[in-house]
């Protein structure tokens, strides 16, 4: 039994490895922080499939209806967020606004997502407009 | 003892199917997609170090295509299966190396299975996504893996009946 615990019980390598995941998570933080660039357009997908683009620089506020309900998209200086949801979590709101290419916001019960692209990294640069 | 290990790998499987379901039910944190506990890596996890790779595979593999066809659906199977595969062989050959306990090969296994998912996500979506949504996906796959490697630890301990 006593031989068993030593087997199990944390090794150093445990602290070594999950101390390097953290020191990746806070490099792949700063690195990101460095290559976001704002995005150019808002694009709504709508389970899997792209329903509607608009550009990010324009101020609207649309209402998509998708299955089992609605989500308020608003688009103001810059920024994109989901105003308003009948969905049960509200999850879609609580994200909050984005505004860099790359980030999303997501309603799983809506199988909505909201993505920005455009200027996302050094990669889209070279083939984005 | 064949009938010990029939018995254990058909329990395993109820068992991770159930944890699966248990963990659709829990409400998400964050609406970043792949940000989980994991449950049923836990009982992954105890076929790993209680038979083997193998072993281990078998049930990730029938969880993946049961949780699927009956909770997740389609395309879950997909990034479910990129990230079970790398975090599976990544875990298998930590723990061969007899350095790390089950704490630090979860940790490893959640962090390599984020990867896989975003991988596929990068490939089938956009490149942009990888960067905005690599450090949340780490930092989940980080501590989601120690928690269910300390949970599988217990569990290891405590069956410890040959």
């Amino acid at each position: 039994m006593n031989h068993d615990r030593k087997k199990i019980a944390p090794k150093r390598g445990d602290i070594v490895l999950i101390v390097g995941c953290l020191l990746a998570t806070l490099i792949c933080c700063g690195l990101w922080l460095l290559i976001r660039r704002d995005g150019a357009a808002v694009i709504v997908e709508q389970a899997g499939k792209e329903t509607a683009r608009y550009a990010l620089d324009e101020n609207r506020t649309v209402r998509i209806e998708g299955q089992g309900g609605y989500n308020l998209l608003v688009i103001e200086g810059g920024e994109a967020w989901l105003s308003e949801a009948d969905c049960p979590n509200l999850l879609c709101v609580k994200t909050g606004k984005i505004r860099y290419g790359g980030q999303s916001i997501v309603c799983l019960p809506h199988r909505l997502a909201v993505r920005i692209v455009g200027g996302a990294s050094a990669l889209d640069a070279v083939t984005g407009p | 003892m064949k009938t010990r290990k029939l018995t254990t790998l058909g329990l395993s499987v109820a068992l991770a199917l159930i944890l699966s379901y248990v963990e659709s039910l829990l409400p998400p944190l964050v609406a970043v997609p792949g940000v989980k506990v994991g449950l049923p890596n836990v009982v992954i996890l105890f076929l790993l170090y209680r038979y083997g790779w193998k072993e281990a595979g078998c049930l990730s593999l029938i969880r993946l295509v049961l949780s699927a066809a009956l909770f997740t659906g389609f395309v879950a199977f997909f990034y479910g299966l990129a990230g079970a595969i790398l975090s599976l062989t990544g875990a298998a050959l930590l723990k061969k190396s007899g350095r790390f306990s089950p704490l630090g090969v979860s940790a490893a296994g959640g962090v390599l299975h984020n990867l896989g998912q975003i991988a596929l996500a990068a490939f089938v979506l956009d490149s942009g996504y990888i960067f905005a949504y690599l450090p949340v996906l780490l930092l989940s796959g980080t501590v989601a893996g120690a928690m269910v490697g300390l949970l599988a630890g217990i569990l290891i301990q405590r069956t410890d009946v040959r």
